[in-house]
């Protein structure tokens, strides 16, 4: 069945989306991919990745993700005859690349080429051999569902549950957000049987799967092109080999090569994003009768994700395409945003960063403090009740839910359908308040926290602690680690709330994330259960420049 | 296999643990007041304190067994399945109320707020000496959040029908002045809480 769910996927998925775990399949062959074109990126001559064999000769792809004939050879507008010349003579511009030497060319499609196409090759390659020029070489789709075979391998005939699950996650609408709790579990039973001693070969093995399950549960998103949850997923595969990092300094330079993919695939997902807010007239999705209801919920999300675009690209040193469409979203929804529990305060946080650092406007500190006093206002100590002026009873607090709660389950609950967290209340602790004091210290806001400060002090800060600090790229570690609930020492030291800040708590760092924030930041809005002191501090400290796209980097 | 009703049952699911869950309250009785805090990973919680003294607990598991009768001739009623369950919900409220003394009578013994009445029967002083060693909360305008008492169900029927005595009188007295101190040092601690130096 799942042959059947390689090919279907073959069928259906677009040149952009299948550069990604093409890449991968050529990194499990051997090559070490130099440069993935980008849509928004200059011309690339027909090439569209760039990459060098194990020997270290250059070679160029293009992509083509459909049945090709005769008639795209010779099409008047963009004929492959033409695109085909340029992948073969014009040589890559590169800086890893040697000019002098003459590169190989490769055709790839995940379609078939009709027969009187495959002749013409031919003799077009028969004709470039003659006057010793360089020939192409083509990559159709039963190559490729080999390739993909093999580098599925170890999962194909795996656990009947495994396979299951994998589908039922293959057949999503693609309309909602992921199940990111079965998505994360799949991968993590995928690379539960790599150790620190496993082999190169092994390594590379679990990450290539990883990256090709990866693009087929992004699929059904891609094809609704509902980027955010594309974005998701992909966070979920960057989490993945970051834990897979985590292991040897071998198994991290084979994960970090597969996280450059993914790097890839979350840029263009967030370019797409732009793109079409930047083309809608509202954010409104489906039935507008009831998607009153879920508005909020949505412009929350869309602010944190347009918010975290912009950090993404500034590390990048992109273009700040997304800054204007964000501006724009901000200026339009901010009435919008949704405080619905303790796990959209990222969305909140990723807006404020991102006007932090292109420019002036101090929307941060404002946001920082709202979410402070909000937080202390459902969580806190209550202030007196008074009784209503139409005698109607106060209904008892509960506080705001905490970061494992998801939205989808606090919009069940007011139309009865809530069902996981029965009985249970939030009150007298705050699993982001420490994180935002932290924000506010670290600012030397001291003057608003002292307003604050006694309220702050009835608030107990909780922290997952992990028995491993690679543990926090996980969604879920069931029963290992464990829950700290923390009061504020009475009286509280400034000093020691200012030396906090500058002294990070490895316990709570997730491994490699300073060196990469734009994937904690995308990881902490998909897993928002994962923010903590630490997490928050490494967002807030980053400058967000000086980052290099991980494709090409120098080693 | 015959017919099933996969949609409705699932749905029927949750609601049949929203009730195992609330006939658990329901048995814990006093104790069903306590705030139910969830923890949602991780295998023991840490209470890091305001004076720095930490306590960490283990997770502890309540279970239960749930058996309904399914011959033909029993029939299988949702009454008979309602039940079961509230059977359920009594054994493990009889656990987690065991836990709760069990880890009452381990802190209290840690810290030393163990009073040992000898077999002397409960009496106002014994009360008053136990409310000396107890932290108490006040609200703001300074009203005592007092403790409720645990007593066995003949001891709460004898302090019903018990009459004052002039040491009642007394003891009433030092109560006052208990909870006047403990006033005290509660707006004490409440000036504390605050960013200094």
């Amino acid at each position: 069945m799942l042959e059947r769910v390689v090919e279907n996927w073959l069928a259906s998925v677009t040149e952009k989306a299948f550069e990604l775990p093409l890449s991968q399949l050529l990194s499990l062959d051997g090559y070490t991919i130099i440069h993935i074109a980008r849509p928004h990126g200059p011309m690339e001559q027909g090439k569209d990745i760039l990459a060098l064999t194990a020997e270290g000769n250059p070679c160029a792809f293009q992509v083509k993700a459909r049945d090709l004939t005769l008639k795209d050879w010779r099409d008047p507008d963009q004929p492959l005859k033409g695109q085909i010349e340029d992948l073969l003579d014009v040589p890559i511009q590169h800086p890893a690349f040697d000019h002098k030497r003459r590169h190989e060319s490769t055709l790839v499609t995940t379609g078939v080429l009709d027969d009187t196409l495959r002749q013409t090759l031919h003799a077009f390659n028969e004709g470039r051999r003659r006057s010793g020029k360089p020939t192409v070489n083509v990559l159709v789709k039963g190559q490729i569902e080999s390739k993909i075979r093999a580098a599925l391998g170890r999962f194909l005939p795996g656990k009947l549950t495994d396979t299951r699950d994998f589908l039922q996650l293959w057949l999503a609408d693609g309309t909602s957000l992921p199940s990111r709790r079965e998505i994360s579990t799949l991968f993590e039973e995928r690379i539960s049987g790599l150790r620190a001693k496993s082999n190169l070969k092994e390594i590379q093995a679990v990450c290539g799967e990883i990256v090709i399950l990866g693009s087929y549960l992004a699929h059904p998103f891609q094809l609704k092109e509902n980027h955010i949850s594309e974005i998701q997923v992909w966070t979920l595969v960057a989490s993945t080999m970051f834990k897979v990092a985590a292991l040897s300094r071998k198994a991290q330079r084979v994960a970090i090569e597969s996280l450059g993919l993914v790097e890839y695939g979350i840029t263009e997902a967030m370019q797409r994003l732009v793109t079409e807010c930047e083309t809608r007239r509202d954010y409104i999705e489906g039935n507008p009768w009831t998607d009153a209801y879920v508005y909020r919920a949505r412009a929350t999300l869309v602010a944190g994700y347009l918010g975290a675009v912009v950090l993404w690209q500034k590390w990048l040193g992109e273009p700040l395409t997304a800054l204007p469409v964000f501006q724009r979203f901000w200026s339009d929804n901010q009435s919008q945003m949704w405080l619905w529990g303790e796990a959209a305060v990222l969305s909140f946080l990723a807006v404020g960063w991102a006007f932090d650092r292109t420019s002036a406007a101090r929307e941060s500190e404002k946001l920082v403090a709202q979410l402070v006093g909000a937080i202390l206002d459902e969580n806190g100590k209550s202030r007196r009740a008074r009784p209503s002026r139409d005698g109607e009873e106060i209904p008892a607090r509960r506080g705001l839910a905490d970061p494992y709660v998801s939205v989808d389950e606090i919009l069940r609950e007011p139309i009865g359908q809530g069902n996981s967290r029965i009985g249970a209340t939030y009150l007298g602790q705050s699993y982001t308040l420490e994180s935002l004091v932290k924000i506010l210290v670290h600012r030397r806001f001291r003057q608003l926290l002292q307003t604050v400060w006694y309220r702050i002090t009835y608030v107990a800060f909780q922290t997952y602690r992990p028995t491993k600090p690679s543990d926090l790229w996980r969604w879920a570690n069931g029963r290992k680690g464990g829950i700290e609930a923390k009061h504020t020492p009475t009286p509280t030291s400034w000093q020691t709330l200012l030396n906090e800040v500058e002294t990070l708590d490895p316990q709570l760092s997730p491994p490699l994330a300073s060196e990469y924030p734009h994937f904690l930041l995308a990881f902490l809005l998909v897993a928002p259960h994962r923010l903590n002191p630490t997490t928050c501090l490494t967002l807030e400290q980053s400058t967000w420049d000086g980052g290099q796209w991980i494709v090409g980097r120098k080693k | 296999m015959l017919p099933d009703f996969p949609d409705i049952k699932n749905q029927i699911s949750p609601i049949l643990m929203n009730y195992l869950n609330r006939r658990v309250r329901f048995h814990l009785g006093f104790f069903g007041e306590i705030p139910m805090v969830p923890i949602p990973e991780g295998s023991f919680t840490k209470l890091v304190r305001a004076d720095g003294t930490c306590d960490d607990t283990p997770l502890e598991k309540a279970q239960g067994k749930i058996s309904v009768d399914t011959t033909p001739n029993g029939g299988l009623s949702f009454e008979a399945v309602l039940k079961s369950i509230d059977d359920v919900a009594q054994q493990m409220a009889l656990q987690e109320k065991q836990m709760l003394f069990r880890r009452i009578n381990q802190v209290t013994e840690e810290t030393g707020n163990v009073i040992d009445a000898r077999n002397q029967p409960l009496s106002a002083k014994l009360l008053n000496d136990s409310l000396e060693m107890m932290h108490i909360e006040f609200s703001d305008d300074g009203k005592p959040h007092l403790p409720s008492l645990v007593v066995h169900p003949d001891v709460a029927q004898r302090l019903m029908e018990h009459k004052e005595t002039e040491e009642d009188v007394i003891e009433k007295e030092r109560q006052d002045q208990i909870i006047a101190r403990k006033r005290e040092e509660f707006f004490a601690r409440e000036s504390r809480r605050k960013l200094v130096g």
